[in-house]
């Protein structure tokens, strides 16, 4: 089913749309700790895993080749978590994974910098959603990703970043043309807030959410970088009712859901 | 360091001075050690432990850790780059993490194998970033629960609390580097004013280290914009001398 914005203004239309969605037609990419396409969890989902490291020019990204074990893949977890999430409330959504710390990189934001660039410039074919359960408190990368997130807004793609959970000021999180999101201790994972007037306009569940776990099985996860998948499945299956939303247009519909209920969504979808 | 036995007593307490100054830096790190056990105690952890990045610059090790096997746990290094730890240190974000009741998952990662050199489980996990103003200097973590697993998850409430103790944790840290950036210096200082008295070898090879420490004690105290072009221009060295030695 498609409808057009005006359509999907009306709440009703909205959340039964909503409900029946699924992601499909829609690429997320994940940029973190990289994605454990070994899992069965996140079999098949991922088209493509990149990383970005080191070389002698600066920062470039690479592409994972396939046979790499689970802790290759992301040797932390987080970002297996996070593709877990986002694939168990939106399905039917392909993602791409962008590996910015892990193995062969330090973590810097330097390379989540060039991550992003990847993302927005050379990401072929293009992603529609980007999930960005990370950033950095470092003030010299606030330009760099700023004129970024602006860059990703004009281009009309859906950047949907984790605020700070230690009350700090962070980036890309604190710019207002991307959607960031809070933690709540929801149990429901469909459940989100809205908030006026905080730079972390969402709040969604994110406390002790299950999900995957690098080299198999599962664990419990807490945070701010876990309450963001939620809403980044939310704006995918928002996408696959419309492809054309502009970000403007995913805010007002994410507004008009805030206090959204499981009762939206089909249960067979819903977290544990 | 009385001079009431003798002129040859006066000379061996000045002799003894440096190692004096070096060990009153001790007592901060005991401060340390008694608030992680504190907030191991507020949190309701069974164990708890402060990090900080290792010289080498790719791994974290425990400073201090309140745990059965803290002796063992000062050995063991733990990879910034493929560890909870490491992406809590990195992105200043608090994480945690707990085992489900339902199933204990074969485990891969770096917690595993910290758990296999220190002799014990990581069940319930909490990290956070320990921060000197917005800069990580590195990460306090809470392990477990007293007893028995299964271990419940820490709370919201416990969490918060947690955040207070990184706090403070944060401001002991900056206080011990600042002591220990003292005591070097005035070590040194000592050395010289001691000149002949001074153990042999303490001097040769002092000086540049010494150098260094106070370049470094002058770039803490720039702005962060300053340090980071200092980064940046070190980076670029680095890159020109990478090339140079390849051509």
């Amino acid at each position: 089913m498609t409808l057009d914005f005006d359509q999907l203004l009306d709440a009703t239309a909205l959340r039964q749309a909503l409900a029946e969605a699924t992601g499909a037609g829609v690429r997320v990419a994940v940029v973190d700790t990289g994605v454990d396409v070994t899992h069965p969890d996140l079999a098949g989902i991922v088209d493509r895993s990149i990383a970005v490291t080191r070389d002698y020019s600066g920062w470039a990204c690479r592409d994972l080749g396939p046979g790499l074990a689970a802790a290759q893949l992301d040797p932390v977890g987080h970002g297996t978590a996070c593709a877990g999430i986002i694939h168990e409330l939106a399905p039917a959504a392909r993602l791409v994974s962008v590996r910015v710390i892990g193995a062969d990189s330090n973590g810097t934001g330097d390379q989540f910098v060039r991550g992003l660039r990847w993302v927005l410039s050379e990401c072929q074919p293009p992603v529609q959603v980007v999930n960005l359960s990370l950033g950095t408190t470092g003030e010299r990368f606030a330009g760099p990703l700023r004129e970024l997130v602006d860059k990703a807004y004009w281009k009309g793609l859906i950047l949907v970043a984790a605020g700070n959970n230690m009350g700090l000021t962070a980036y890309p999180a604190n710019f207002a043309s991307l959607i960031a999101v809070d933690n709540e201790a929801f149990n429901d994972p469909w459940h989100f807030d809205y908030r006026r007037g905080k730079p972390m306009e969402l709040a969604a569940r994110g406390t002790y959410v299950r999900a995957p776990k690098t080299g198999g099985g599962h664990q419990l996860f807490t945070g701010t970088s876990f309450a963001c998948p939620h809403i980044t499945a939310v704006v995918a299956r928002l996408l696959s009712i419309n492809p054309t939303l502009t970000p403007f247009q995913v805010k007002a519909l994410l507004h008009l859901l805030r206090g959204n209920r499981a009762t939206a969504a089909p249960p067979s979808n819903a977290g544990g | 360091m009385t001079d009431k036995n003798g002129p040859g007593d006066w000379q061996q307490a000045l002799r003894d001075l440096p190692a004096a100054l070096e060990a009153s830096t001790e007592s901060s790190l005991r401060l340390l050690k008694d608030v992680v056990a504190l907030g191991v105690q507020a949190v309701g952890s069974a164990e708890g432990s402060v990090l900080v990045p290792d010289l080498d610059g790719v791994h974290l090790r425990f400073l201090v850790a309140y745990s059965p096997v803290a002796d063992k746990l000062a050995n063991v290094r733990v990879p910034i780059q493929g560890s909870i730890a490491g992406y809590v240190y990195c992105t200043s974000q608090m994480t945690a993490t707990g085992d489900l009741a339902e199933a204990r998952a074969e485990g891969k990662g770096y917690s595993e194998e910290v758990a296999r050199q220190a002799g014990t489980v990581t069940r319930t996990y909490l990290a956070l970033p320990v921060l000197v103003g917005d800069r990580p200097r590195g990460v306090t973590t809470y392990i477990n629960r007293p007893g028995g697993p299964p271990f419940a998850p820490f709370t919201p409430e416990e969490m918060q609390r947690a955040r207070v103790f990184a706090g403070v944790v944060g401001v002991l840290l900056r206080h011990l580097g600042q002591q220990r950036g003292l005591a070097a210096a005035a070590m040194h200082d000592l050395r010289e004013a001691l000149g002949e008295l001074a153990p042999a070898g303490a001097e040769g090879g002092e000086r540049a280290p010494i150098t260094w420490l106070r370049v470094l004690q002058q770039l803490e105290g720039l702005s962060e914009d300053e340090q980071g072009r200092c980064v940046e221009l070190l980076e670029l060295v680095g890159r020109w001398w990478q090339q140079d030695r390849q051509s």
